[in-house]
């Protein structure tokens, strides 16, 4: 019953660190344009 | 005959936004690899803007074996997060194959992609070929996927060092001279603590790395980009100009010597 709740938590958690290591990167890593 | 002297590396390499860029169109004659250059040498820049480290080796072994006379090799290797990917084949991609991917190719870098570009219009139609490029190729839902579900730092680490080892070992075995140096010591380090000490693995593959053969530009191999904005070089965009690489070439030209043999 409670699995989609399960299923979102993970979602929501990988969405986070998704988000997180992006932006730490892109702190670092020069912009191309090309 | 005359020799060749290749340099491999990403945009800090291939001169990106130095005074005589044309657009991204011809390797600066500008930047510290050019530089090191002995006189007599013919450049040959295997350098591409927003290249990962596989990227890099990949196109250094590129010209090592199709080139004849080669008399140095100097690599400055760049981010640990950038991908180097053969597709399914289109006719748009690098030698019709080849992808590079970087944080900046998923679409939660839009907004910012958009301010870095705020009011260059060149840059904004060249960035919107590329998507629209990246759209037909495949390579977009790609770099989108892997960054979601795939990447991470351990892995990076692991790609990378294998692509420095694999180089260093062909060139070692071809007598070639070379000299690596790196961009960022986030190569080596997370912080300040070394990525050889998160396990016996890591530890292993690090000591394979030739460091006797490497530049640094300072404590805890510190990268040209670092040592530019610790020392206030002026910056275009996102890259240190041409003083920058004046003076790395000062600080690289006796262990450059020293390796290659003064050539």
């Amino acid at each position: 019953m409670f699995c989609w709740i399960k299923n979102l938590f993970i979602k929501i958690k990988q969405e986070i660190k998704y988000r997180k290591r992006l932006k730490e990167l892109k702190k670092k890593d020069p912009f191309i344009y090309k | 005959m005359t020799k060749r002297f290749i340099a491999g590396g990403c945009s800090f390499t291939f001169g990106h936004e130095l005074s005589d860029d044309q657009q991204g169109k011809v390797p600066s004659k500008k930047s510290w690899a050019y530089g090191l250059k002995p006189t007599d040498h013919e450049y040959v820049c295997t350098a591409h803007p927003g290249s990962g480290n596989s990227g890099i080796a990949r196109r250094v072994f590129d010209a090592v074996a199709n080139t004849n006379d080669v008399g140095a090799v100097v690599v400055m290797w760049s981010f640990l997060s950038r991908y180097d990917w053969a597709m399914p084949r289109h006719r748009d991609l690098e030698g019709t194959r080849w992808a590079t991917i970087s944080p900046w190719d998923t679409n939660m870098a839009e907004d910012e992609r958009h301010n870095a570009m705020a009011g260059a219009e060149a840059q904004q139609e060249q960035w919107k070929r590329r998507q629209d490029l990246m759209m037909e190729t495949g390579v977009k839902p790609f770099a989108e996927s892997i960054y979601k579900y795939a990447a991470n730092e351990y892995h990076e680490t692991y790609m990378s060092w294998k692509s420095i080892i694999w180089l260093q070992n062909i060139l070692e075995k071809k007598k070639i001279p070379f000299m690596f140096t790196l961009a960022d010591n986030s190569l080596f380090y997370k912080e300040f603590d070394h990525h050889k000490d998160q396990d016996k693995f890591m530890s292993a593959l690090h000591g394979e790395i030739d460091l006797t053969k490497w530049f640094s530009f300072g404590e805890r191999m510190m990268g040209f980009n670092q040592w530019a904005t610790l020392n206030d070089y002026a910056y275009a965009t996102t890259h240190p100009l041409d003083l920058a690489h004046e003076d790395a070439v000062k600080l690289m030209l006796p262990q450059f010597n020293k390796i290659t043999g003064g050539q």
